[in-house]
């Protein structure tokens, strides 16, 4: 594990070291379910639907890759070869912004006429014109908050553990479905699900007040366990809490 | 392939076949086959199930050779569904076996006899038999091929009518068999299954027993150039990695985020549950189930785009749907179960059915109220009655744009009275110009092959500036006449695309094979001749600048999330084929 609580895995490409860690008021106090699993790549299927990851401020396209993901230089120029913005096709990654409420989509390269056209700066990139990104500058800053993003194909399955590793937010409706749609070889390598519960106080932080750390078992999933709606943090066993609280 | 098969089913006492040398027709392949052939020989106003019409089946240029990835059969005709020509193509081991034989065509052709007997093809070295079978008579696709493999065997290759081309539906298709001699892929577009049902061939049995791979005019050229080329397709990420990993389904994620997956009848441009019918969801059930993600259609493919789609207890289903069925049968109706999409893919290959055509036509359907959005059992009901005939069945039958006309609905997303395939065309709007402006009706394989910058047709197009939309879509529509001729697979576009070293061992490949010194200016100048050629056709069908259009309200309804509008102006609509 490297600092600052994010798992290092040489063998996936172009990954960065780690970002620092940073405050943003209320995630501390979400359910934190920490995931030990043989296989944490199965989780690109989770993380296809979306998911948020904490950001520092607004940024643009290509510092969000880099700083907040970790990914590398080489990895974003060769692999990521197509990228979308709430929804629109981004050529230039350092003038799109990703700023508090925005959406990102991250593939590779795809198959097709409309897969090709979609790519960035492709030769046929005139073809989506109604769905390309306007070049921006100068968005104002925001402060802490939580972005969306889809890992799609190739992507999901490079970054799935690494995802993982940074801690990311989703539904707990969605996470749940997921769970209880895994095939048996999934429940065969999972090794632990366990779950904390962090109360933010006047005093700080307090992990497990309400209960401690508890395991999650698949007959659990027959329950209702959180609201739909509720948000989780997940995070690989043995990560550190991503924020600097 | 120096030889044409003419099958002429009006013959006294029967359907007879004649070989002749190709003659006029020497040097052609795929869809220029096709298309030179119905040009010159089917009169442009004669109804597409009369006598006059032909049904002109051809393997690429390549078929049958060596060449990786080159297993692509055209099949042409005066298009039921569209009223233009059409060439609509398929894999399968087809091309391979017909041009291992010899063949460079087959052409049915005269009046059926009056009555309603069905008839047998059977292509083998030792010659051409036709029998009449009328106990195949309307048997599904894979019923008659369990009864082909009993009685000729396994190695052998069907194309084939299901019940929806015998009933000469406007939507039907013809069907080939794949490796494990499943009949899974399909010429599919444009009711070519109806004019091979006019004719009454029920199927060609095509048996390669005995033959041998076209050999190249200059095997250490060709060999080299082959090398080279399959080395180009490993090496991409599309076609080394994405294709063989998820399919084509990936696509499915990629246009709902870009808002231009026609949802709910063409109303929406994101599916809500997208994430439950990707390609990323379906790989991971079909290996969880034990079914294959990566398997090719036919010997030779670099690619292995398919895969096998399995049932929870493991048996077998379909051949992993394609992007295009599972968005069709999906979320075009509101349906997010992959297991019912599966099932109707099987139910439109038995039956002869065009998966788009099919889809977009439950879609109207449901939006006239037959059955709700999202009705998964509904929609596998009206596949069924389509393929038995039944009264409702023979109205979805006969397409999208006949199925609105009888519910009187203006919102059928058609072109030339076509289907649109799975990207809405105003969020992409370059593809609705080939939607529009295509001789084959919507058609999203009709401007896909991918070399406009590495062709310099018509000069360098600048991909971010505005504009160019037009010159594009001619340039894709030129490329990809010329690559529908030779037989490889249009997914080696996206290698070509990127890397002119492929483009060039591909263009070697075939230089090799027949000894000439063929350029990229060869390549435009065949792919120009083909759709001068589709054009004169259609223009004396009666079509014109009114039809090179999208339905209007395509311009004046919205499409959500990006609300936008297909505004391609019409000029720009009529320069696209300013050669």
């Amino acid at each position: 594990m490297a600092e600052n609580g994010v798992h290092n895995t040489p063998e996936e490409p172009g990954l960065r070291d780690a970002p620092p860690g940073f405050d943003m008021p209320g995630l501390s106090a979400l359910p934190t379910v920490r995931i030990d699993h043989a296989e944490p790549v199965c989780f690109a299927e989770l993380l296809q639907s979306g998911f948020r990851l904490a950001v520092p401020d607004t940024c643009t396209v290509e510092a969000f890759l880099r700083r907040a993901m970790n990914l590398s230089e080489d990895y974003v120029s060769t692999r990521v070869q197509t990228v979308f913005l709430d929804g629109l096709a981004v050529d230039d990654l350092g003038a799109a912004q990703v700023r508090p409420g925005s959406r990102l989509a991250l593939s590779a390269a795809l198959p097709g006429l409309v897969g090709a056209t979609m790519r960035r700066s492709g030769p046929l990139a005139s073809l989506r014109q109604g769905v390309t990104h306007a070049p921006e500058h100068d968005a104002p800053q925001s402060g802490p908050f939580l972005a969306e993003v889809r890992l799609f194909n190739r992507i999901g399955e490079d970054l799935a553990a690494r995802m993982l590793g940074l801690g990311v937010y989703v539904r707990a409706g969605k996470f749940l479905e997921f769970l209880r749609s895994r095939p048996e070889q999934f429940w065969e390598n999972l090794r632990s699900l366990t779950v904390e519960t962090t109360v933010e106080t006047a005093m700080g932080t307090d992990a497990g007040s309400h209960g401690g750390p508890t395991t999650l078992h698949r007959q659990d999933l027959v329950r209702d366990l959180w609201t739909d709606e509720e948000s989780l943090r997940l995070t690989l066993a043995g990560s550190q809490p991503e924020t600097g609280a | 392939m120096d030889t044409i098969l003419r099958i002429d089913v009006g013959a006294k006492g029967g359907p007879k076949a004649v070989t002749q040398p190709v003659g006029p027709y020497a040097g052609l392949g795929g869809r220029a086959m096709t298309s030179t052939v119905v040009c010159t020989e089917v009169p442009p106003d004669c109804h597409p199930l009369g006598p006059e019409n032909k049904l002109v089946i051809a393997p690429g240029l390549m078929s049958g050779s060596a060449a990786s990835t080159s297993g692509r059969l055209s099949v042409g005709c005066k298009s039921p569904l569209t009223g233009g020509i059409k060439e609509a193509n398929s894999g399968g081991t087809g091309a391979q076996a017909l041009g291992r034989l010899g063949y460079a065509a087959v052409i049915l052709e005269g009046e059926r006899p009056k009555g309603d007997d069905w008839y047998k093809v059977v292509i083998s070295k030792d010659g051409v038999s036709i029998v009449k079978d009328n106990s195949l008579r309307m048997l599904p696709n894979y019923d008659l091929v369990e009864r082909i493999k009993a009685e000729h065997g396994d190695q052998v290759t069907v194309i084939s009518i299901g019940t929806a081309g015998e009933m000469r539906m406007a939507n039907s298709t013809i069907a080939v068999t794949d490796v494990e001699m499943r009949p899974t892929r399909h010429a599919g577009r444009g009711g070519v299954g109806a004019v091979m049902g006019s004719k009454g061939i029920k199927c060609i049995v095509v048996d390669p027993e005995g033959t041998t791979i076209r050999h190249p005019a200059n095997p250490e050229a060709f060999k080299a150039a082959n090398k080279a080329f399959v080395e180009g397709l490993k090496r991409h990420g599309v076609t080394g990695q994405g294709l063989p990993a998820y399919g084509t389904n990936v696509l499915t994620n990629i246009l709902c985020e870009a808002g231009g997956y026609p949802t709910y009848n063409f109303k929406e441009g994101r599916f809500p549950d997208a994430d439950k019918i990707s390609g990323e969801t379906q790989a991971q059930i079909e290996i969880a189930r034990g079914g294959l993600a990566t398997h090719g259609c036919h010997r030779g493919c670099a690619i292995q785009c398919s895969g096998t789609f399995v049932d929870k207890d493991g048996n077998f289903v379909t051949k992993q749907p394609e992007y295009e069925t599972v968005w069709a049968h999906g979320g075009n109706c509101g349906i997010s179960d992959l297991d019912a999409i599966a099932r109707m893919d099987f139910l439109d290959d038995t039956y002869g059915l065009d998966t788009i055509e099919m889809g977009v036509t439950i879609g109207v359907a449901m939006e006239a109220g037959v059955i709700p959005f999202g009705d998964a059992a509904g929609a596998i009901r009206l596949v069924q009655e389509t393929g038995q005939g039944t009264p409702l069945g023979r109205i979805l039958g006969a397409g999208a744009a006949a199925t609105a006309k009888c519910y009187g609905l203006e919102r059928a997303p058609v072109v030339k009275n076509q289907a649109m395939p799975a990207y809405d065309p105003r969020a992409v709007k370059g593809i609705g110009v080939t939607y529009a402006t295509t001789p084959m009706g919507a058609d999203h394989t009709a401007g896909y092959a991918v070399a406009t910058n590495i062709l310099k047709v018509g000069g360098f197009v600048d991909p971010l500036q505005p504009g160019g939309q037009a010159e594009l879509s001619r340039n894709l529509q030129v490329a990809t006449a010329a690559l529908d001729a030779t037989g490889f697979c249009l997914f080696v576009a996206f290698a070509i695309l990127d890397q002119a070293d492929t483009f060039q061992a591909m263009v070697d490949t075939i230089n090799a094979m027949y000894n000439l010194s063929m350029t990229a200016d060869d390549v435009v100048a065949l792919g120009q001749d083909i759709l001068t050629k589709e054009r004169a056709f259609n223009t004396k069908a009666g079509f014109g600048p009114a039809q090179d259009r999208l339905p209007r309200y395509f311009s004046r309804e919205s499409l959500p999330p990006h609300n936008v509008v297909f505004d391609v102006p019409e000029k720009e609509l009529d320069s696209v084929f300013a050669f």
